[in-house]
């Protein structure tokens, strides 16, 4: 088995065309604003003043450097970008303790639901949204780019690198056996429609861990190159996508938890597109087959905005759809759950669950479809 | 009944030298030739229509190359059509769907394109009167024709039902992703197979669109000299990959 | 050690390849014998259970060899008759490929490897990549691959096709010598492929089987069926269009025509010893592709 493994991941790694989309890739991601370094050192040696928890002391300090820069604007005068950096956490503090606020508010507001709730369902929902808002802790301002950076690569680029790289590389994985002419040896030999199928889904599967590695590697590189891995222990409601979320994670524990579900859903995808490879006898097909698994709801995603009733269907089919999975920020931007026999389960429990189901399923299928495989004229 | 008698005789000699001055004798090959020649600049031409006349060579390929096309082609673009028309029109950013969109189909006519070279008729086709080159660049002329008018078909529906067309965006979001993605394509096509050319060039291409839609207020503030030049550069790379095609240079089949 | 095959049938939708094929093999040397599209690589295909019949069994020693499954496969050795191979591979690599396929350890992979690379004379070529082989070559290799687990059974469709004298007779002896205890079946319309070296030969005609004898005896059965006659090169085309004519030696008198007739074709002609081309031309239409038959 170990033998057949190594062939295979030689056979995966040895196509020129991954490397080539790889690059390309990583060169339009890299095509980015640009960072000054220095002034983000600068503007982190003013953060670390007033680091840790929002405290009366801290706001006054800042209300006085609010005033002056405020009299400078009028004046018509220069501001420091020292200055300029405490008037944006001063900013930043106002928003924070204002939207700890309206979270207060709304716990309020859902305890009163609970009361008047028509269904059991809806009660344990609530009383389930209730709970996780009661349990933030958004109090914290940390400076947090490098983490964030590390983050949004997930859902801007990373998944889709994901996707496009496992369609590209493990698309051929079975097609390219039959239109090279290879499956007359394979289908009459004594692991090939075995231990063979095992193998091409095991080399599958660590080359998707490889390629996350990869553009992980990528992100955390330029993270820490150009702002440095502070601030870990920020909420994630610090990040402006993640505002409304009901998650109580830090920084740290969000990274994880979004890695984790990505790499559940990519190998997913992958053994999804593993088994489209062994039902479509020309390359080109099985690499638009998975090209659309994934393709169809990016498009729908990238192109449409959410506003009437036809496109929430759009969304709730999208929602369970391995595109979303694998981009995982809407499964933590807000608060969604799912009914299953009563109990609200969160989208991102379900998320795990549907995509272990349908990798399973892809994984089943494609040992069962090759046991069968016949060459035909 | 065998004998003849003198006279006889001496009538058929008269009668031969009789007969011998209305000789004609076939005239040498060389005066025939002549004459041929002589008569050749009063043969009237065979009219060309004024039209057939400009037509080049190329275009005339074309037509019939056209018919050659698979189904898969004519539905793919209609479905664009379709698929483009709605999107277009429902779309938050309706220049965002053209920039994803507009280069499909010219990207999977390319595959039809490349069709003989990828699936070893080469060697036949070379022998063939039309060369391989001709049939491929016809074959390109007519995907990018035909998509170039579904497109201005596109633009001018959303001109007159969603927003008014600004040429600048048009460069932006249209014309730019059109010709680098088909650049990009070509080059991969004439370097590699195009099974794979086609993919990786989809995949940069969405991976571009969604790197503009994230980085919106940038790109927009790029001054428009910088997509004119950039446009400018990928129409002399496409004219040079023409030319390379023409010159026969796209049998380097890297596997 | 038995392969018993019973009323073997597959049909591609309206299209009926092969027909009620019933016989049994035992070791040997078997040649199969019959014109494109006769059925033979049907046959082969689900002998080495790359199809799947439509109705009937093949049992080995006792044991449907579909049940059997990697089982079956672990004793087959298979060279199809078009190869399809990894460009980029190198021979080497190619059959270390195909030994973990068939799942025999390292060391005695690379034992059988070295073993059959000089076998087929590839030794010299083993770091060359087989997509720059020519046909000979990867025919050899292709019988490499196969024979890689010692098979019990080996399964060869057409392998001489495309292959120059000198190689075809290489090939030939390649057999002979590796037939030892094993049923060797081999598909071909070639006919000195198998003329010396098989112990039954099996007619294939239309899908279906129409005799399965040692060789002699099949001569036997055209032994007043061929004839040897001199024309002149006007009555060749007279000739062809009445009866089965095959080897035409031509020299300053005319030509000597091979005819295959029950009947004498003319009072001129003189009966000729029977070989298997002949027997070819017997069982098979005018219009099959005489020169096919030829060496």
């Amino acid at each position: 088995m170990f033998q057949l493994l190594k062939f295979e991941l030689y056979k995966i790694y040895k196509q020129k065309s991954i490397y080539i989309l790889f690059i390309l890739l990583i060169a339009i991601v890299s095509s980015g604003g640009f960072v000054d370094r220095q002034n983000e050192r600068a503007i982190y040696q003013d953060y670390q003043k007033f680091e840790g928890k929002i405290t009366k002391e801290k706001m006054a300090e800042l209300e006085i450097v609010r005033d002056e820069v405020n009299e400078k604007f009028d004046n018509g005068e220069e501001v420091t970008s020292e200055e300029h950096t405490l008037y944006g956490i001063s900013e930043l503090f106002s928003f924070r303790i204002a939207r700890m606020q309206e979270r207060e508010d709304e716990i309020a507001g859902l305890a009163s639901e609970i009361n008047n709730a028509t269904s059991s369902y809806k009660m344990k929902k609530t009383a389930l949204k209730k709970d996780m808002l009661a349990s933030i802790d958004s109090s914290q301002l940390y400076y947090q780019k490098g983490p964030a950076i590390m983050i949004d690569m997930i859902y801007t680029f990373g998944f889709v690198i994901t996707a496009f790289m496992t369609i590209i590389g493990i698309g051929p994985i079975f097609s390219k056996e039959y239109s090279s002419g290879m499956d007359q040896f394979l289908l009459s030999s004594k692991f090939g429609r075995s231990k063979l199928v095992t193998a091409k889904i095991l080399a599958s599967l660590l080359f998707i861990l490889s390629i996350v590695s990869a553009w992980s590697l990528y992100s955390f590189a330029k993270a820490y190159y150009l702002f440095g891995m502070h601030g870990w222990k920020s909420s994630l409601q610090s990040l402006y996508e993640f505002i409304e979320s009901p998650y109580s994670y830090n920084l740290m524990k969000t990274f994880f938890a979004m890695m984790t579900i990505h790499i559940i859903a990519a190998l997913a995808f992958g053994l999804i597109t593993v088994f489209t490879s062994s039902l479509s006898k020309k390359v080109m097909v099985s690499i638009l087959a998975s090209g659309m698994i994934f393709g169809i709801p990016l498009v729908f995603d990238t192109l449409l905005d959410y506003g009437g009733t036809t496109k929430i269907l759009v969304e709730q089919i999208l929602n369970l759809s391995i595109y979303r999975f694998m981009k995982v920020k809407e499964l933590f931007s807000g608060f969604y759950t799912y009914n299953i026999f009563g109990t609200p389960i969160l989208h991102p429990i379900v998320a795990v669950v549907v995509s272990v189901g349908l990798g399973g399923l892809a994984w089943y299928m494609t040992k069962w479809v090759m046991k069968r495989r016949q060459v035909s004229i | 009944m065998n004998k003849r008698t003198d006279l006889e005789m001496n009538n058929d000699n008269e009668l031969e030298m009789w007969l011998e001055e209305f000789k004609i004798e076939l005239p040498e090959e060389g005066k025939i030739e002549e004459t041929i020649a002589m008569l050749h600049q009063y043969v009237p031409e065979k009219k060309e229509s004024l039209l057939t006349h400009y037509i080049p060579s190329l275009l005339k390929n074309a037509y019939k190359e056209s018919i050659k096309f698979s189904i898969a082609f004519w539905i793919s673009n209609l479905l664009y059509l379709i698929v483009g028309l709605s999107f277009v029109l429902v779309a938050d950013d309706p220049y965002m769907a053209l920039f994803l969109l507009a280069p499909l189909p010219v990207l999977v006519g390319i595959v039809d394109i490349f069709r003989s070279r990828d699936e070893g008729l080469l060697e036949l086709e070379l022998s063939l009167k039309h060369s391989p080159s001709q049939i491929i660049l016809s074959k390109l002329l007519i995907i990018g024709i035909f998509n170039l008018v579904c497109n201005i078909v596109l633009f001018f529906i959303i001109h007159f039902f969603a927003e008014p067309v600004i040429l600048g965006d048009l460069l932006r979001y249209w014309a730019l992703p059109y010709t680098v993605t088909i650049a990009l394509c070509l080059f991969l096509s004439i370097k590699f197979r195009t099974i794979f050319a086609v993919p990786i060039t989809i995949a940069v291409l969405f991976t571009l669109g969604m790197s503009v839609i994230q980085l919106d207020s940038l790109y927009a503030a790029i001054p428009d000299l910088v997509f004119l030049t950039i446009f400018a550069v990928a129409l002399i790379v496409i004219t040079l990959e023409i030319n390379q095609i023409n010159k026969g240079v796209y049998h380097e089949i890297n596997d | 050690m038995k392969l018993t095959i019973d009323h073997l049938t597959k049909r591609y939708g309206k299209h009926t390849a092969l027909d009620n094929f019933t016989c049994d093999f035992t070791s040997g040397v078997y040649g199969i014998l019959g014109a494109n599209g006769s059925g033979k690589t049907t046959l082969m295909r689900m002998l080495a259970t790359v199809t799947t019949p439509s109705s009937g069994t093949i049992q080995y020693n006792g044991k449907n060899i579909f049940e059997l499954g990697d089982d079956y496969r672990d004793v087959i050795g298979y060279l199809p008759q078009h190869i399809g191979l990894y460009k980029n591979f190198t021979a080497e690599k190619f059959l270390y490929y195909i030994a973990a396929l068939k799942g025999l350890d390292q060391k005695y992979a690379s034992l059988k490897v070295n073993e059959l690379l000089e076998l087929v004379n590839l030794s010299d070529v083993r770091k060359k990549k087989v997509g720059t082989f020519s046909g000979g070559m990867k025919q050899r290799i292709g019988i490499a691959q196969a024979l890689l687990n010692d098979p019990k059974i080996l399964i060869v469709d057409e392998p001489t096709a495309g292959l120059d004298p000198k190689e075809r007779i290489r090939f030939r002896n390649l057999l002979s010598a590796i037939s030892g205890d094993r049923i060797v079946l081999l598909s071909t319309h070639i006919v000195s492929d198998i003329e010396f070296i098989a112990k039954e030969i099996l007619i294939l005609k239309s899908g279906r089987l129409l005799h399965k004898q040692d060789p002699q005896k099949l001569l036997s059965e055209i032994s007043e069926k061929v004839w040897l006659l001199q024309v002149s090169e006007k009555e060749i085309a007279k000739y062809q269009t009445l009866y089965k004519v095959g080897n035409i030696v031509r020299s300053e008198l005319g030509a000597e025509l091979r005819i295959i007739s029950d009947e004498r074709p003319s009072p001129a002609a003189v009966l000729a010893k029977p070989n298997l081309e002949d027997l070819y031309l017997y069982y098979f239409e005018e219009d099959q592709d005489v020169s096919a038959a030829q060496i």
